[in-house]
């Protein structure tokens, strides 16, 4: 099965990765509320990739390609993308009383993913940013 | 996703439909601030139809928390699946937004 998407730079097409985790994790036989989770955690990704990164010219410099990897109960999701990189771990994890305090709309994605997921990886690989988001389930 | 807003009695009713997420959220944002224009002060959240939220749907709701309090506005969420609200556990938003099971007791919190 392939275990890839590629998608246009547009928050449209954020349903479009979310319905490809969800049944790419179904036919794993993965339980619903780890999918749920997992989904979240790459529609964050991707929406910051997409919302937070300047827009290119080419077509092909505008795509976000996803590919899902599993071992066992481990679980990958490579996201691959012409946009520059940013590094999400050094990112400070904010206060969530001090956000409501300022009023703000945004700030808690990342900090979503990093509650879902068990490790973030991002690097360079001219032309690519690539993101590696690690997961390793605990079946009953 | 979709949006509908209608009064029942003195409460404004905030329908959601569909996926909440960074494409969508800026309409209930709108939504939000038209009742607030509108000087509404008892608005309900009917999340029955809601399948799906991310950071940026929970953003909307978390901006407004400060100037509801301040302003004496009740926001209250009802109807929410068990697959939304863990996405509102997982930061701890649930202490912090009021969210109840019916639409009856978002209503007895308004008052």
């Amino acid at each position: 099965m392939d275990n890839k998407i590629k998608i246009a730079r547009n928050p449209e097409n954020l349903k479009l990765v979310r319905d490809f985790v969800s049944t790419t994790l179904q036919n794993m036989s993965v339980p619903a509320p780890e999918i749920n989770m997992m989904v979240l955690a790459v529609d964050e990704v991707c929406a910051n990739r997409i919302l937070h990164t300047p827009a290119n010219q080419s077509e092909a410099a505008n795509n976000i390609e996803l590919e899902i990897q599993h071992e066992n109960n481990n679980f990958t999701f490579l996201i691959r993308d012409t946009g520059d990189l940013y590094d999400i771990n050094s990112h400070e994890s904010p206060d969530i009383r001090k956000l409501i305090a300022e009023k703000r709309k945004g700030g808690i994605g990342l900090l979503l993913v990093k509650k879902i997921m068990d490790s973030i990886e991002i690097s360079r690989s001219e032309p690519y940013t690539v993101l590696l988001l690690r997961k390793t389930l605990k079946f009953a | 996703m979709r949006i509908t807003t209608f009064k029942e009695n003195e409460y404004y009713i905030i329908g959601i439909e569909g996926d909440l997420d960074a494409s969508s959220s800026i309409q209930l944002d709108q939504a939000i601030e038209e009742a607030v224009t509108n000087k509404e002060s008892k608005l309900i959240v009917d999340c029955s139809q809601l399948e799906y939220i991310s950071s940026a749907g929970l953003g909307v709701f978390m901006s407004y928390i400060q100037d509801f309090q301040e302003n004496n506005i009740s926001l209250v969420l009802c109807h929410l699946s068990e697959k939304v609200r863990n996405v509102f556990q997982i930061l701890g938003l649930d202490e912090l937004i009021k969210i109840v099971e019916t639409k009856e007791e978002a209503k007895a919190i308004g008052q």
